[in-house]
């Protein structure tokens, strides 16, 4: 008996998990990382990075890194939050009821200016009267970021009402025929291949500057994400349910309502949370090319030099998709 | 009612799951299918509800042939009772037993999950004839143990009144104990609601118990068809010893449990 199972158990083999080909791949590997990394300037990026480390821990006597952050932080620093306007240039203002919380102020100026009598340079005081809102711009960032938000919404909802046909036609189990199955996959294809800044570019130039052409950008590029994950979805989901219910004859779209989708549920609300968190963000960054919202804000406060005004802007973003991001946890897990 | 003339079924990869099966099942009948696993006990009644076509050989249903122009309207007369249930998870008890008549509803209907009154009552008359509570109502199926799912599937299976139940191994997930409450259920619905029953089972025990006809399948043939007193030890025996001598040649694979037919004699 003990001999028999020494003579099967020579017969058995357990090979290694490596072998000379995965060590060679793994060479292979190696060398494209290392080609690539040079034309990337990894080593610089390391050399300057390792640099900015050691200055500011006081190890190096210089860094350009270090600089440039430095120079960021102090221009970026303090955060404008209030806003200037010279009464002069208001209309019909009321001095007896003035906007909440503003004031009036009297802003001095000191310039050297030529007297054209004399010829001799005198310093001359120019007085001019400004009113004050002390979170007047926060306010305005905050409406832009509105703005924002809602473009992201229609964007999402656009994308979801896009989709399901698409993804019902882009399902191979449902699909009436190879042809409506390719159109479909292709479509999907494409919406997600473009870009939203680069269509959104496109769209501007036909709805104009302004919130269409950024939620019809973000709604076309979230179509072609969602209606993949959606066919694949449909796809995968337990055949067991539709046969049952196609066994009775209740037809494609009733087999797909009751069979297919409260098992995909789940998935689906993730991915168009998903969609939604990705659209907040690129709805601010499409902003740049004229689809509005704060992205436009953003852009011609960067090109005026406005550091102060683009801190608050960021701050105002990161904020906006952090809480974003805590109220879609929670509305998956009280959903799911 | 239900009628196999010379059937064959042959798979894209060559296999023969059915070879030249003929049956008759009068209307009424409780027709148990038995066999070992592998048989084609599942083959054979998924020709009746469309799920698989005959390669060769006509399926009749109430004296029409099923073919693919008549197949939408015959399925409907047909109800199906499965080994998994396919029940659809995460869905309520209540959708689900409504969701056995489709067919007859509107898509608007079916969209919006608003079910005609009639189908209302019928589905919770149904849900208490398989012993279900109005609690479970609302409950998700997958909250539900084994024999209360499949008591769900029997609720569904009998919406739309079928003139023909297949039950494809409806006990073979479930707990022995519980096999016979749900066969118990399935007899008395079909009795009271005057379905025919095709039944496929692998315990000739329960089959002997609950069959008024037993035929047996042995690698794609029918090999026995008679009353349940006709179905002795021996013929059982051959059955499963066939199933038996096709593993035998691989002495390391010998089945390790006792084959149902094995322990009852």
């Amino acid at each position: 008996m003990s001999d028999l199972s020494v003579d099967r158990a020579a017969t058995w083999r357990l090979d290694p998990p490596f072998k000379a080909r995965h060590i060679l791949f793994a060479l292979i590997a190696l060398l494209i990382l290392a080609l690539t990394g040079v034309r990337m300037e990894v080593p610089r990026m390391v050399h300057d990075t390792v640099q900015g480390v050691g200055y500011a821990v006081g190890l190096a006597e210089q860094s350009p890194v270090a600089d440039g952050v430095k120079r960021i932080a102090e221009s970026v620093w303090p955060l404008r939050i209030s806003e200037e306007i010279e009464t002069a240039r208001i209309e019909n203002l009321d001095r007896n009821n003035l906007p909440w919380l503003s004031h009036i102020e009297v802003r001095e100026t000191r310039e050297p200016r030529m007297n054209t009598e004399t010829l001799q340079i005198e310093e001359t005081v120019e007085r001019t009267e400004v009113l004050v809102k002390p979170v007047g711009y926060l306010m305005h960032v905050l409406a832009k970021m509105l703005e924002t938000l809602e473009m992201a919404l229609w964007g999402t909802l656009l994308a979801v009402l896009l989709s399901v046909p698409l993804a019902y036609y882009a399902a191979a189990n449902y699909a009436p025929n190879r042809l409506a199955y390719n159109l479909s996959r292709s479509t999907i294809s494409l919406f997600r291949a473009i870009p939203e800044l680069v269509s959104a570019l496109f769209l501007v130039l036909a709805f104009g500057f302004g919130p269409i052409a950024g939620f019809l950008a973000l709604g076309i590029h979230g179509a072609g994400f969602l209606g993949k994950f959606y066919a694949e979805d449909i796809e995968n989901a337990d055949r067991g349910p539709q046969e049952a219910l196609q066994s009775i004859g209740s037809g494609k779209i009733k087999t797909l309502l009751y069979g297919v989708l409260p098992q995909v549920m789940p998935q689906y609300i993730a991915y168009t949370l998903y969609i939604l968190d990705r659209n907040v963000r690129m709805a601010t960054v499409i902003g740049i090319v004229g689809a509005g919202g704060i992205g436009l804000e953003l852009k011609g406060r960067f090109d005026m030099f406005n550091f102060g005004h683009v801190g608050t802007i960021l701050l105002i973003i990161f904020l906006t998709v952090f809480v974003l991001d805590r109220f879609s946890a929670r509305l998956r897990s009280r959903i799911l | 009612m239900l009628k196999f003339d010379r059937v064959t079924k042959r798979f894209p990869d060559g296999t023969e799951a059915i070879r030249g099966v003929s049956l008759h099942v009068p209307r009424g009948q409780f027709c148990v299918v038995l066999g070992p696993s592998g048989a084609g006990k599942s083959t054979l009644l998924r020709m009746l509800n469309g799920l698989a076509s005959p390669s060769e050989g006509e399926v009749m249903l109430g004296g029409e042939r099923i073919t693919d122009k008549s197949l939408s309207r015959l399925r409907r007369k047909v109800a199906t009772v499965h080994q998994q249930f396919n029940l659809t998870p995460r869905m309520s008890v209540a959708l689900n037993v409504l969701s056995g008549a489709l067919p007859q509803v509107a898509h608007w209907r079916a969209a919006t999950g608003w079910f005609p009154a009639p189908l209302r009552e019928k589905a919770c008359r149904l849900l208490d004839e398989v012993g279900l509570t109005p609690d479970h109502l609302p409950r998700r199926v997958s909250e539900l143990s084994g024999g209360q799912q499949q008591r769900v599937g029997i609720a569904r299976a009998f919406m739309m009144d079928p003139a023909v139940l297949l039950a494809d191994e409806p006990v073979a997930s479930l707990d022995p104990r519980i096999s016979r409450g749900i066969l118990e259920l399935l007899h008395r619905q079909s009795r009271n609601h005057g379905t025919t029953v095709l039944c496929s089972l692998h315990q000739p025990e329960l089959a002997r118990e609950f069959g008024d006809r037993i035929v047996a399948v042995s690698q794609g043939r029918l090999v026995f068809d008679g009353t349940p007193d006709q179905l002795t030890d021996s013929v059982c025996e051959d059955l499963y010893h066939g199933a038996l001598n096709r593993r035998e040649s691989d002495p390391l694979a010998r089945p390790p449990v006792a084959v149902p037919a094995l322990a009852a004699a």
